[in-house]
């Protein structure tokens, strides 16, 4: 079956290139998308089994990212039908061939349990995404596809170094050496300076592909110019797939006892990137880049939830699915809004309930949701890892930064996407919303909404399982 | 007798050294070119010739000839030929001397031009102070390279050896030996540096500081040039071909390494094109850099 | 063949910093082509010094020259040609300068070098400093040049010195791997390439410093 789920996308990436028409193409990006989501759905109950001698295998972590990409990338292809018909006709050739890739580069990177074919699938899933950046080929399009490509191939480049210290610090004596996941965490002895050094590069590297700060220049130029739903792909998925990295990484180190540096590390660039976001997201008047400033504040949280063990651990998990979710829903009702709009301006949009209900609606609940305001799944995660990180006598001081930096970003947010919703609509009369450009985000919110108020078992347990392996047994 | 030998070669053979790179320039253009011995008939002539002297300079423009010369001599009794044929003068730290014997003879020539009141001294010298003091880094490097390889600082130890040195040593030689070919061309006011045949007043930088001296001051700084072309290239020489051997021997095999060297800057004088002043500095850095390359992989290789 | 290893990693070296030192960017694609193929033979004198050469080390060697010898150089070659530029600016800190800084950087790299404690010797004493001063040179060039085509030799070149870091594992790291880091480079420049085609179409120019109208 997991040969299934990495062949599906690879085969139709190469044979939607010699297709005749562009309808043929999205709809065979919409057929692999649904048979995607229908394999991973049942490698819930059914052992998904293992590649080339276990090098490919899902663990909890992996099944859970490989989860949450799967719904968002069949969300996404349920939203172009509706998208595609009113933007400007392009040829879509290159698009799809690049969305089926970055489909299965991100099933690869959920499957990896060996840290280099780790790097080259992700590797390759940021190679996959810069065709998709740059579809609208204006200047703007072209100057964040380049920022995107140097920043983050240069951040790679040290992720690639760092995996190699990481053999160097699990070389024996007899000279031999692995980076097999399991070996690496099953107390085979690591030499502690190259694991530091490794750690560091590890988290630089993929910290640079998920966008912490100070790494995070490409994303909001990135985001910002982006067709909508390549945006939410990116942010939902592609980042997701980036903290795997950085969740094994740390697993590596709390395995090896190195848990109290990795843990200062991780708070420490937590909490930059909860800043750095928050600084932006107050006075922004772009709103897809304000949506990626807020990403970099979820990537924020997530890395500092990293930091506090396995409750923290549990929370961060949990974030990650509702994040995802999240972000995904808010690009695709942002794909709405340029369309309607035709602008990113914040200052031009106003009035959205009026004019767009269902896509004004869903931007509210969105944003609540991206806020962490209760019920939603958001609110949980965050206030677990809150719990996390005053636990047992800990210092007060990160918390109390983490709640500044967070109701920082809510006020910001808050005083610049409801005036966009509230207000008299420039034009008179609600316009046409496709059941397809609102659907996929109303499914996303209400997974969301549903995760703060009961997580599934099979989710839950899921979520036990990868946080246990950042504890030391 | 042996000392006599070493005086005798150094003191007759540099100006045979500029007639051969002459030779191989005209071949390169398609022409017979002058003969090998052109510079000593140049130098006869000038000798029996009388100065003149503007009325603008002191004594300092009639010191600088013969001072720069007399430095360039004693430079040359620190240069050892091998083991037959040792330097006259020999101690520990000479060849920071040496280094300093070649920048007292610039200084008089400065300092001679500089006496001139005329503009396009001025401009000639302080062009070739600027190179020089860029060169400097690299010459000096070279010099640190090799006084950690051979584990001293005197030009009789870091000169003498087999050819095994190649082995020890090989890239960072090859290193060296470019570094110093660069200094060479460069303290020589060679092409890619400055073009020796030039007469556009604007473009000169050696020749320009040299206008204004005729006669046998014009002589002593011709074959002053001349020396310190074979002085740098004996260096190289003996570093690349570091062999011994009986004197006859030896003393031939290093006649040909120094023909050699003369064809090879002929063939560069050539090929190459004069650099644009302001992309001097940067091939002169290169130089210091890979001197430094040398020192470092040297580091390595004394260490390990 | 401790010689022969030394002097490929030398050259790697010179050629390294000698394209901080040019302003042609066709002599800087050169430059990386030529210390492509020097660290294309490491891997070879490497084995050639335990034993025989593996056939590991034949298709490393082989990858390598195809890929980063001619592959990337055709592409940036192309690239410049359709972007009809010829030559660098003059870069933030001045050619003089970076060579300079170049020369500090490889001066660092070996002291680094000394400082790591490594668990087994590695097969030349040079091999570990190279690759530091690679891995920086590759960083100064990106950062300091304005000409996109320069800053991808600059992400090349660096990827070289992890390359070169990355063959104290030979024997163990899956030459798949291996060919799949290979490949990943070179698939990075055909992307990078066409950035860069797009760019100059775009734009009239590939001076990167000149894309700044995204900002908050």
């Amino acid at each position: 079956m997991l040969a299934t789920l990495l062949l599906l996308p690879a085969l139709a990436a190469a044979g939607s290139w010699p297709l005749k028409s562009d309808r043929a193409r999205v709809q065979l990006f919409r057929a692999v998308a649904a048979a995607h989501l229908l394999i991973v759905l049942a490698m819930w109950n059914l052992p998904p089994g293992q590649l080339f001698d276990g090098s490919l295998a899902l663990d909890a972590p992996g099944l859970l990212i490989l989860t949450l990409s799967s719904l968002l990338f069949a969300g996404v292809a349920v939203y172009l039908g509706g998208y595609l018909a009113r933007a400007e006709q392009r040829p879509l050739r290159i698009f799809v061939a690049a969305l089926l890739a970055l489909l299965f580069a991100v099933s690869l990177v959920c499957c990896c349990q060996h840290m280099g074919l780790f790097w080259v699938a992700i590797e390759t899933s940021t190679l996959a995404a810069a065709p998709l950046l740059f579809f609208h080929h204006s200047g703007r399009a072209l100057e964040a596809t380049w920022k995107y490509l140097i920043v983050g191939s240069v951040g790679i480049a040290l992720a690639l170094l760092g995996t190699v210290f990481l053999a160097v610090a699990a070389t024996n004596s007899a000279g031999e050496t692995t980076l097999w996941l399991s070996d690496l965490r099953a107390g085979h002895a690591l030499a502690k300076p190259w694991l530091h050094a490794s750690f560091v590069l590890l988290l630089i590297g993929y910290g640079t592909k998920m966008g912490l700060a100070p790494m995070h220049a490409w994303k909001p130029d990135a985001y910002g110019e982006a067709p909508p739903p390549v945006a939410g792909l990116l942010a939902g998925a592609v980042t997701s797939v980036a903290f795997l990295g950085v969740l094994r990484a740390t697993s590596i180190c709390v395995r090896a006892g190195e848990s109290a540096y990795a843990s200062s590390l991780l708070v420490l660039l937590g909490l930059v990137s909860m800043g750095v976001a928050a600084v932006f997201i107050v006075g922004q008047s772009d709103y897809r880049r304000l949506l990626a400033y807020s990403s970099v504040e979820h990537m924020g949280i997530l890395v500092f939830g990293l930091g506090f063990g396995i409750a923290g651990a549990q929370g961060a998990l949990l974030h990650v699915l509702s994040n995802a979710l999240t972000k995904g829903a808010l690009f695709l009702v942002a794909g709405n809004l340029l369309q309607l709009y035709g602008t990113s301006a914040m200052s031009s949009v106003e009035g959205v309930l009026r004019r767009a209900p269902v896509s004004g609606a869903l931007l509210v609940i969105g944003l609540f949701a991206a806020l962490g305001l209760p019920p939603f799944g958001l609110f949980i995660s965050e206030f677990t890892i809150l719990r996390a990180s005053l636990a047992g006598g800990a210092p007060a001081w990160p918390a109390a930064l983490y709640l500044g930096f967070l109701a920082v970003t809510f006020l910001g947010m808050c005083a610049a996407v409801l005036p966009m919703a509230q207000g008299a609509s420039p034009e008179s009369g609600p316009a046409r919303e496709p059941l397809s450009t609102i659907v996929p985000p109303a499914v996303f919110a209400a997974a969301v909404l549903v995760l703060g108020v009961w997580v599934p078992q099979p989710i839950a347990k899921a979520i036990a399982a990868a946080a246990r392996q950042l504890g030391m047994s | 007798m042996r000392t006599a030998l070493h005086i005798l070669l150094f003191l007759a053979l540099p100006p045979l050294l500029q007639g051969i790179i002459n030779r191989v320039k005209s071949a390169f253009a398609g022409r017979r070119g002058p003969p090998v011995l052109q510079l000593y008939f140049d130098l006869w002539k000038l000798l029996r010739k009388s100065a003149v002297y503007s009325t603008t300079t002191t004594w300092v423009f009639r010191l600088g000839p013969p001072a720069g010369l007399a430095a360039l001599l004693m430079a040359a009794l620190l240069l050892p030929l091998g083991g037959g044929l040792p330097a006259p003068v020999a101690f520990a730290g000479d060849v920071v001397l040496f280094a300093y014997l070649l920048g007292a003879a610039r200084f008089a020539t400065v300092l001679a031009a500089l006496d001139t009141g005329s503009s396009f001294e001025g401009m000639g010298a302080s062009r070739e102070v600027t190179f020089s003091a860029l060169a400097e880094p690299a010459l000096f490097l070279s010099i640190a390279a090799l006084a950690l390889a051979r584990g001293s600082i005197s030009w009789t130890f870091v000169l003498t050896g087999q050819m095994q040195i190649w082995h020890i040593f090989g890239p960072a030689l090859a290193m060296l030996i470019g570094a110093l070919v660069l200094v060479a061309l460069a303290e020589n006011s060679r092409i890619p540096f400055d073009d020796p045949n030039t007469h556009l007043e604007l473009t000169m930088v050696h020749e320009v500081m040299v206008l204004d001296h005729s006669g046998p001051d014009l002589a002593m700084i011709l074959y002053g040039a001349s020396l310190k072309l074979f002085l740098l290239g004996a260096i190289v020489v003996r570093l690349a071909f570091p062999f011994e051997a009986s004197i006859p021997g030896h003393v031939a095999l290093f006649l040909a390494g120094m023909v050699v060297f003369a064809i090879v800057v002929g063939v560069i004088e050539s090929t190459f094109a004069r650099l644009r002043m302001n992309h001097v500095p940067q091939i002169l850095i290169a130089a210091g850099v890979f001197a430094a390359l040398a020192v470092a992989v040297i580091l390595i290789r004394v260490s390990a | 063949m401790t010689a022969g290893l030394d002097l490929a990693l030398v050259i790697a070296l010179v050629l390294c910093v000698a394209s901080l030192g040019t302003s042609r960017i066709g002599a800087a694609i050169r430059y990386f082509s030529l210390q492509a193929a020097a660290i294309a033979l490491v891997p070879l004198l490497i084995e050639t010094r335990s034993g025989g050469i593996g056939v590991h080390a034949w298709i490393l060697f082989g990858a390598t020259v195809v890929l980063k010898v001619f592959g990337v150089p055709y592409l940036l070659n192309r690239s410049v040609r359709e972007a009809a530029v010829r030559s660098e600016m003059e870069p933030l800190i001045g050619f003089g300068t970076s060579l300079a800084l170049g020369g500090g950087l490889v001066a660092l790299s070996f002291a680094l070098a000394q400082k790591l404690p490594l668990p087994q010797k590695p097969p030349s004493d040079l091999l570990i400093p190279v690759a530091f001063s690679l891995l920086m040179i590759g960083l100064l060039l990106i950062v300091s040049r304005s000409k996109a085509v320069t800053q991808v030799v600059g992400y090349l070149v660096m990827e070289n010195g992890i390359f070169l870091f990355g063959l104290l594992l030979i024997d163990v790291m899956p030459y798949l791997i291996e060919l799949g880091v290979l490949l990943d480079l070179f698939v990075a420049v055909f992307v990078m390439g066409i950035v860069i085609f797009h760019i100059n179409r775009e734009f009239d120019h590939i001076d990167s410093h000149q894309l700044d109208s995204l900002k908050d």
